[in-house]
C-alpha cells in the first residue's frame, strides 16, 4: 500500500505562527516607544498620572483581508467617552490654557520606531521558523508492502 | 509657484484649496476666507472662525527614484465654532470642496511635478475637557507625490 504525504500543512502552520510572533514583537517595540514619549506628559509634565501610559494597549494578531493585522491604540477616555489622546494628537482648543494645543506623539513615535519594528519582526520571524524541529516542505511517498494483502507471505495470509 | 522647498509646496497646495471652484461656483475661501494657516493657527484666533490648518505628515523618499521622489500626506484640519448644525453643515460642505479640489489633481505648472490621488476624511468626535466642546472639526488627508525642485536640481550631481 502506498501513501503520498505532503508536509505543506506543517510548514504553513509554522509560517503563520512566525508571522504572529513577529507582528507581536514589532507591536511591542512601538508600544514601548509610545509609552516612553507619554511618560513626560503633553505639556509641563506636572499632570502626569500614569493613566495614559497604562491605557496603551494592543490586540492579538487577527486575520483580515488575506493577511494578519494587529492594532496598537489607547483605552484612555474622558467624559462622554472622549479620547483625550486623540485631542492632543490632532489638536484641540484647551479650555485651561486658552489656546490651540497640539502635541503629536503616536505618529512621530511610529516614524521613529519603524526601522526597529521591522528588524524585530524579521528577527522573531526567523527565530520561530528555525527553532525546534523544523518542518520541511516536501512530498513523501511511503510504501508499506506488508499492509497490502497481495504482498503478505503465505503464512500471514 | 515653485517646489523649491516644502513650504513652497504647501503654498501651492494652499492656493489650490482656497481657489478651487466647485460645480456650484463656491470656493473654500467663501467659507474660511484666507484663514488657512500653515502648521498652526496664530494666537488670538477668537472670533475668527471657521479656519483651516495645513501641514505635512511624515514624508519619505525611496531609493527607487534615486531619492528625488517625495511621497507623503498633507493634513488639513477644518475648524468651526460654535458647534451648531448650521456650522457643521457649512464645514462639511467646505470639506467636500477640498476633496473635489484634489480629485485627480496634478500641478505641472510648478518647477517640479506635484500630484495627488487618494486621501481620508473624518469628522472628529465631540470634544470634552480639557478640549473646548463647542468646536467642530474635520480632518482630511491627501496623499501627495512630488518631484520637488529642491531635490531634482541636484539630479546631475
Amino acid at each position: 500500500m502506498a501513501q503520498l504525504r505532503n508536509n505543506a500543512g506543517a510548514v504553513l502552520s509554522r509560517m503563520d505562527q512566525a508571522a504572529r510572533n513577529g507582528l507581536t514583537a514589532a507591536a511591542n517595540v512601538y508600544r514601548n516607544a509610545v509609552k516612553r514619549e507619554l511618560a513626560g506628559g503633553y505639556t509641563s509634565g506636572k499632570f502626569v498620572t500614569g493613566h495614559g501610559i497604562n491605557a496603551v494597549t494592543q490586540t492579538a494578531p487577527e486575520r483580515e483581508s488575506g493577511g494578519l493585522a494587529l492594532r496598537v491604540g489607547t483605552n484612555a477616555k474622558g467624559p462622554n467617552d472622549y479620547s483625550y489622546p486623540l485631542g492632543w494628537e490632532l489638536g484641540h482648543f484647551n479650555i485651561f490654557s486658552g489656546r490651540y494645543e497640539r502635541v503629536p506623539i503616536w505618529l512621530p513615535a511610529l516614524t521613529t520606531a519603524l526601522p526597529e519594528m521591522q528588524a524585530a519582526l524579521a528577527r522573531v520571524y526567523r527565530r520561530t521558523m528555525t527553532e525546534g524541529a523544523i518542518p520541511t516542505l516536501g512530498t513523501q511517498l511511503e510504501m508499506n508492502p506488508a499492509a497490502s494483502p497481495e504482498h503478505r507471505s503465505p503464512e500471514a495470509r | 509657484m515653485s517646489t523649491g522647498s516644502t513650504e513652497a509646496i504647501l503654498a501651492v497646495i494652499r492656493t489650490r484649496l482656497l481657489t478651487f471652484v466647485d460645480a456650484d461656483g463656491a470656493t473654500l475661501a467663501d467659507t474660511i476666507g484666507q484663514r488657512l494657516w500653515l502648521y498652526a493657527p496664530p494666537g488670538g484666533t477668537a472670533n475668527q472662525w471657521p479656519f483651516g490648518v495645513l501641514g505635512f505628515l511624515p514624508l519619505r523618499r525611496t531609493g527607487a527614484y534615486n531619492g528625488e521622489r517625495v511621497q507623503g500626506q498633507v493634513e488639513l484640519m477644518l475648524w468651526s465654532r460654535p458647534r451648531t448644525a448650521a456650522n457643521a453643515k457649512a464645514l462639511e460642505a467646505a470639506a467636500d470642496r477640498c476633496e473635489a479640489a484634489f480629485l485627480r489633481w496634478a500641478n505641472t505648472d510648478a518647477d517640479g511635478l506635484l500630484f495627488s490621488r487618494g486621501g481620508t476624511r473624518a469628522t472628529l468626535p465631540v470634544p470634552a475637557e480639557p478640549a473646548d466642546r463647542d468646536t467642530y472639526a474635520i480632518r482630511l488627508t491627501f496623499d501627495v507625490i512630488a518631484w520637488p525642485q529642491y531635490l531634482t536640481q541636484y539630479h546631475d550631481r
